[in-house]
């Protein structure tokens, strides 16, 4: 196991063959620098590993937002050390309160609800909060990434005409290798980009000036609009993404797999064959 | 009136984001519509505004949380804080629960001219609220099934 993240003294964890997101949500924890999706490669209904060690503090369950026809659930599994806590969403626990967990070990399996929406695939939602601050949305500890997970692998100040290749291809999403770094140029630094083309926002793994503009590929992404102490947020401009030629509700760039994840625009998207090449192009809106 | 099985009181007035404001002269009374109130299910916690604070059209003058979402509840018009739901603080459950009666949040005093351009009648409503379910069941599609 890798190391993620870090806040309150608490560690988390990744294996190497799972992808991170610390932007590509539209929720508050995100926004505050305080949020972490892991994807374990696992679908809905499949087992979930822990990425934290510590002792099962408390188990809640909750209705999730509905649009009629009543309510999925949803479950804070909090697992801790000391005074600071994991909290883990959208995995219906196996554990038990008082049970000890180690990294990597099962905790329950992933599960899908009015959270989610088409393109989201199993993950799971985790925080660190302190064990006073554990139901609201906000209240998380900033979170501090793993240096692996900021360093780059270059930029090419030429554009290039995107193309992908189709490493999985499901109704929800297709996951493309593309011939481009996920990287960002701000400024003359290069850094990680993490996010979805489809929200107001994405972020950036470094602490970077307030208005720095952030180009991907030759494209503006849009202008850094507030700096933490170890991650920042770009005020995303609208952007157009087309995949061979149909317009898509956007990517998302991640972490820890070197990929980009196409978002179709409604459900069931189009599914494309594993090693199948993909136009893609991002334009500015208007 | 209904959409689908959410309740949208005839008397009322309706403000894009799932608020509703009951209007008497310059006052009005503010809350959650019961579609958005199933949007944000499992309310745990609201800041309500200080009486006597002055907002501005459309300023956010509270903001209430789920376990993973925060929504913000912004002024139809500009105006000043009469009272707030005090209840809330203590069973911020109330706006899932009972959005119409006791899951108020606010009452407040127009500091000018109420103007109608924010604010929906019932039939407008319904007819707004219908397209925006609409995009919120595409948006879960797949989750539901």
């Amino acid at each position: 196991m890798d190391l993620l993240a870090e806040a309150g003294g608490l560690k988390l964890w990744m294996d190497d063959s799972w992808s991170v997101s610390f932007f590509s949500s539209p929720y508050v924890g995100h926004r505050l620098l305080s949020a972490v999706d892991i994807y374990q490669g696992a679908d809905f209904g499949e087992e979930a590993f822990s990425p934290v060690s510590g002792v099962v503090h408390k188990i809640m369950r909750f209705d999730s937002p509905s649009p009629g026809g009543g309510s999925l659930p949803e479950y804070l599994i909090l697992i801790g050390k000391n005074h600071s806590l994991a909290r883990i969403m959208h995995v219906e626990p196996s554990v038990s309160e008082g049970e000890l967990v180690r990294v990597g070990e099962p905790i329950g399996i992933f599960i899908k609800n009015g959270f989610f929406s088409y393109w989201v695939d199993a993950g799971m939602h985790v925080e660190v909060r302190k064990k006073t601050s554990i139901m609201r949305s906000t209240g998380g500890l900033e979170l501090k990434p793993a240096p692996a997970l900021t360093e780059t692998n270059g930029y090419s100040d030429e554009s290039v005409s995107l193309k992908g290749r189709v490493m999985r291809s499901t109704e929800r999403n297709t996951v493309v290798e593309l011939n481009h770094e996920n990287n960002v140029k701000v400024g003359d630094k290069i850094c990680r980009v993490d996010g979805t083309t489809s929200l107001d926002y994405c972020g950036l793994l470094g602490a970077y000036d307030l208005g720095s503009v952030v180009y991907f590929n030759g494209i503006e992404l849009g202008k850094v609009k507030h700096k933490g102490s170890y991650m920042s947020l770009v005020e995303n401009n609208p952007l157009i993404v087309y995949v061979d030629g149909t317009r898509f509700r956007g990517l998302s760039f991640g972490l820890g797999c070197e990929r980009i994840k196409l978002l179709p625009p409604h459900y069931p998207g189009p599914v494309y064959e594993r090693d199948s090449m993909l136009d893609v192009v991002i334009e500015n809106e208007g | 009136m209904k959409v689908d099985e959410f309740m949208f009181p005839n008397e009322l007035k309706y403000m894009k984001g799932h608020m509703w404001v009951s209007l008497e002269g310059k006052k009005a009374l503010l809350g959650l519509t019961s579609l958005g109130a199933s949007l944000s299910k499992e309310i745990v916690h609201i800041d309500l505004p200080l009486e006597d604070e002055v907002f501005e059209a459309l300023e956010p003058l509270a903001s209430f949380e789920t376990i993973k979402s925060v929504t913000e509840v912004n002024s139809p018009f500009r105006c000043r804080v009469l009272k707030t739901n005090q209840l809330l603080l203590d069973k911020p459950s109330l706006l899932n629960k009972d959005p119409y009666a006791r899951g108020w949040i606010a009452q407040i005093e127009a500091l000018d001219e109420i103007p109608q351009d924010e604010l929906m009648n019932v039939g407008e409503a319904v007819k707004y609220y219908k397209q925006i379910l609409s995009a919120e069941r595409d948006k879960y599609k797949g989750i539901y099934e």
